[in-house]
């Protein structure tokens, strides 16, 4: 569980930009090093880890013209630190504003969300956008990378939104493309690669501020069957290794089976 | 928040998007600033020149002429006399004919009391509503006219507070030196003179000539000469060697009188049109005329009076050659056959008591004191100084006479001018008798000897100069001045330049706001279409834990990358479009300059490129500001945007 930051590890981590130079380089090669030790201690969570999202009778309404949608009805879930979880459901079901609830990107109308034992209601948009930074990586079926950045540059924007010392960043880079097998081709541009290529692209910069969550939407929706696999593969061994907590919204049955559990939902509820 | 490095990273990655909307804003808003910029260097460079033309021609001093203003009360001889002023006028009349029959009786004349002229007369205008005394007017004819003004001038001027005295006290809070006494009146101090060409005096071309335009004066044939203080004509003088010095009444003429009277001597034409001729033709002139020297024949008005008395005797003659009724006068003369010859008798039948009576009349004039003896003397006048006559419309269709006139607009009027101390310093022998008779000078005598002459001030700067005009006086020929004084700038229109520094002052400030304001919509267009299309990747940073800060840190600096490529390519585009209008104009310019001030200038330019204005460097700082404005209101919008909905519109 160490690999799990804190509040207070958070606040140690941003107290390096004072740091002298090798505290900076210490941290850099500790999370190289977590990386290699490729630990088999954190292949599936026990109901013990912490909770590391909650959902508490959550619904959520829209309004569109006169009428009021209900995109969540009295949803309540609890996910646990590393676990892997898919939430399917036909287009409409409510998965991509669950998955907003969870991305912070939007608040309740009604029940509670708690994101590593935080309220998103009570935030204020800065506080909300700090919590993404910090605990939330995203990945998009899109992948949204800058067509004018390089690989390496990419993967460093949300290091760049966090102001992490440019020294770590870096380092954290390097070691996340490789890690994610893309290292030959960090001076390309996104336009020179494949989808699956991109994804990984995509799935190293979710990473690169060390979240304690990652959300994937339809990560592979746009990936062929082997590339999609292997994006999969990629997020358990990173649930292994960083024992991150993996959310993917998908509707391909296939990938949902990979997931510890599922969650499918349905007109807005869970099924 | 986000470093400026990686700002500028992903502001760099904006600059891709909307290129060509980009580029057309870019290059618009560039052309509105660099004109701008290339107005600010253009006159910010021909000001200086101007400045420096003007200060050359000054002497490194700005002249007002300041007259006091004297109350028409005191000067005017209105129509509509208060029965006061009526019996007052009659009242000097009787003491002014009685001091006459006193004189005549002192002198043991006979006094004829019918030739007395009476001072008022009925006057045709008067309403009829008013008493019969007071439907009367002034008779100008009458000598008591002259006298009761000088009364009422004198009177005045034992109280005045505008006298010399009192000028030199408003002048010292502006600095002001010089205090050059003018004439009002524009009165030949040495006139009737007829210019001596080939050893003869043309009497057949005896009229006065009025000149028709600036272009062109007859003072030298009109025998118009002023004493001026050499001070006021310095910028005119020409170098003269020492051992040519003193040659004769010294003299600065204009170029054009000269160029058609001696012309011919050294083989120069008359003005030529372009600038470039005209210059060159006024330097040549500077060059061959400076120390010439010219006769004129001067007789004064007694002599004058006699030959114009022969040509109406000649006239009358010639008219009735066959009348058989007309009888030829007895006392004939012939005109003078050599320059400035003597006046001969050519016949007198006259009877001996005809002989007598005109004999009796001399001799009672004598008595009186009112005789002048006819005289005539030969002068020599040299050429010291040379000036460059200029036409005078301020609104000519020519940017080249308008800028003659915006550079030189001259105090020279249609006079000849004498530098007085090197008129005083030439030998008495060249130096002509002057008997014009008192009276005549009187009223210029009261003036100044009270000091009530217009004086020419020196002041040490452009805004003595103008604080001066502005807080102490009235524009000359102001009737409702109320004011002690008129004033006029003298020698060379440097006010106007400084008006025109008014006016660009003016004009910036409606162009700069209309050039900013356009720019702003430019900008604010541009990058509110910018911003559109980049709402998703706003969205997705936003996701990515970007703050309202971060994403406003992104385009800030994109808007100074924008603003920086606007501020470059203005600077450049109105730096050289200024100076390729500086190459091409600059030398004309200092053609026409050189002949406006018809001075020597030493090589002085008149540039057109001068980027040391303040203003130019307000607007490129503006460029940035405007830029600034123009991207926060689209910028505001963008930050306050949900991200879930433009990540939803996928």
């Amino acid at each position: 569980m160490e690999n799990k930051a804190t509040d207070q590890q958070i606040d140690e981590f941003l107290a390096l930009f004072d740091s002298p130079l090798d505290a900076v380089r210490a941290t850099a090669d500790h999370i190289r090093n977590t990386w290699d030790q490729n630990s088999p201690t954190l292949q599936r969570p026990t109901p013990t880890t912490p909770l590391i999202i909650s959902l508490d009778h959550v619904s959520k309404t829209y309004k569109v013209g006169k009428q009021r949608l209900k995109a969540l009805d009295d949803v309540s879930l609890a996910i646990h630190a590393g676990e892997i979880v898919a939430i399917t459901g036909k287009s409409g079901s409510g998965k991509s504003t669950l998955l907003q609830m969870i991305g912070c990107l939007d608040k309740p109308s009604s029940g509670t969300v708690l994101i590593d034992d935080k309220n998103p209601r009570k935030l204020s948009d800065n506080k909300l956008s700090l919590l993404r930074q910090r605990t939330i990586g995203f990945v998009f079926q899109s992948f949204y990378l800058q067509p004018f950045l390089k690989l390496d540059q990419n993967v460093a924007v949300p290091a760049m939104f966090a102001r992490q010392p440019i020294r770590v960043m870096n380092d954290t880079v390097t070691s996340l493309l490789q890690q994610v097998g893309i290292d030959e081709h960090r001076k390309h541009f996104p336009k020179e690669l494949s989808g699956g290529q991109t994804q990984r692209a995509a799935i190293a910069r979710a990473l690169v501020n060390q979240p304690k969550i990652i959300l994937a939407d339809e990560p592979t929706g746009n990936l062929d069957s082997v590339n999609s696999a292997a994006i999969i593969d990629l997020f358990k061994k990173i649930r292994s290794e960083l024992g991150t907590t993996v959310i993917i919204v998908t509707h391909d049955h296939q990938i949902a089976q990979q997931a510890d559990r599922i969650i499918t939902l349905s007109d807005g509820a869970i099924a | 928040m986000i470093r400026l490095r990686h700002a500028l990273q992903l502001a760099n990655t904006k600059l891709r998007s909307k290129r060509v909307l980009l580029f057309i804003s870019i290059v618009i808003s560039s052309i509105l600033f660099a004109a701008l910029i290339a107005a600010i260097i253009l006159f910010t460079a021909a000001e200086k020149s101007a400045v420096n033309f003007v200060a050359k021609a000054n002497n490194g001093v700005y002249r007002v002429e300041v007259a006091p203003v004297i109350p028409s009360s005191i000067y005017s001889r209105g129509f509509d006399l208060s029965i006061e002023d009526i019996r007052n006028i009659k009242a000097i009349e009787k003491q002014y004919y009685a001091e006459v029959a006193a004189k005549y009786a002192a002198a043991g004349v006979k006094y004829d009391a019918t030739t007395e002229v009476p001072a008022l007369m009925p006057s045709a205008f008067a309403s009829e509503t008013l008493p019969e005394e007071q439907r009367v007017r002034y008779n100008f004819a009458s000598p008591v006219v002259q006298y009761e003004q000088n009364i009422r001038m004198a009177a005045y001027a034992k109280t005045a507070k505008n006298k010399l005295a009192d000028l030199k006290l408003v002048g010292a809070r502006y600095g002001a030196t010089g205090y050059y006494e003018d004439s009002y009146f524009g009165t030949a101090q040495i006139p009737n003179m007829k210019v001596v060409k080939n050893g003869k005096e043309d009497f057949a071309d005896n009229e006065a000539k009025h000149s028709n335009s600036m272009n062109e004066s007859f003072s030298i044939h009109n025998g118009d000469y002023l004493i001026k203080d050499a001070s006021l004509l310095t910028r005119y003088l020409l170098p003269i060697a020492e051992a040519d010095k003193g040659k004769g009444i010294p003299v600065v003429v204009s170029a054009q009188e000269v160029a058609k009277l001696f012309g011919k001597d050294a083989s120069i034409g008359e003005q030529p049109d372009t600038p470039k001729e005209k210059s060159a033709w006024l330097q040549s002139i500077q060059t061959k005329f400076a120390g010439y020297t010219y006769q004129a024949c001067y007789r004064n008005a007694a002599e004058i009076e006699k030959i114009e008395m022969i040509q109406r005797d000649y006239a009358t003659m010639t008219n009735n050659k066959d009348n058989k009724e007309y009888q030829a006068p007895a006392l004939q003369y012939n005109l003078p056959t050599t320059a400035c010859g003597d006046i001969t008798v050519k016949q007198d039948t006259r009877s001996a008591a005809e002989k007598k009576i005109t004999d009796q009349q001399l001799a009672d004039q004598k008595k009186l004191g009112n005789y002048i003896e006819p005289r005539h003397q030969l002068l020599t006048f040299q050429i010291v100084g040379i000036v460059n006559l200029r036409p005078y419309s301020l609104y000519s269709a020519n940017i080249g006479s308008y800028l003659e006139n915006l550079l030189a607009a001259d105090t020279f009027s249609s006079s000849a001018y004498i530098p007085k101390q090197l008129y005083e310093a030439i030998p008495d022998s060249l130096i002509p008798v002057n008997d014009t008779p008192t009276d005549q000078q009187e009223v210029v005598d009261i003036y100044a000897t009270n000091g009530l002459m217009p004086h020419v001030l020196d002041f040490p700067t452009v805004t003595a100069a103008r604080d001066f005009i502005a807080n102490e006086t009235c524009p000359s020929g102001d009737s409702s001045c109320k004011k002690l004084f008129t004033s006029t700038p003298y020698g060379s229109n440097y006010l106007l330049l400084d008006e025109i520094g008014k006016v660009f002052s003016k004009f910036m400030s409606y162009a700069l706001p209309v050039v900013l304001g356009l720019a702003a919509i430019i900008i604010w267009f541009t990058m509110m279409r910018v911003m559109a299309e980049n709402r998703k990747e706003t969205a997705v940073y936003r996701a990515m834990g970007a703050r309202r800060r971060d994403i406003m840190a992104i385009y800030l600096t994109y808007g100074m990358i924008i603003a920086l490529r606007i501020a470059v390519f203005s600077l450049t585009l109105g730096v050289a479009a200024a100076f390729t209008i500086h190459s091409i104009y600059s030398p004309q310019l200092t053609d026409i300059a050189v002949a406006s001030f018809g001075t020597i200038t030493d090589g002085l330019q008149f540039n057109l490129f001068d980027i040391s204005s303040p203003y130019m460097y307000f607007v490129l700082l503006s460029i940035f500001a405007v830029s600034f404005v123009a991207i926060l209101q689209p910028l505001v919008r963008s930050v306050r945007r949900s991200p879930i909905n433009d990540m939803r519109s996928d």
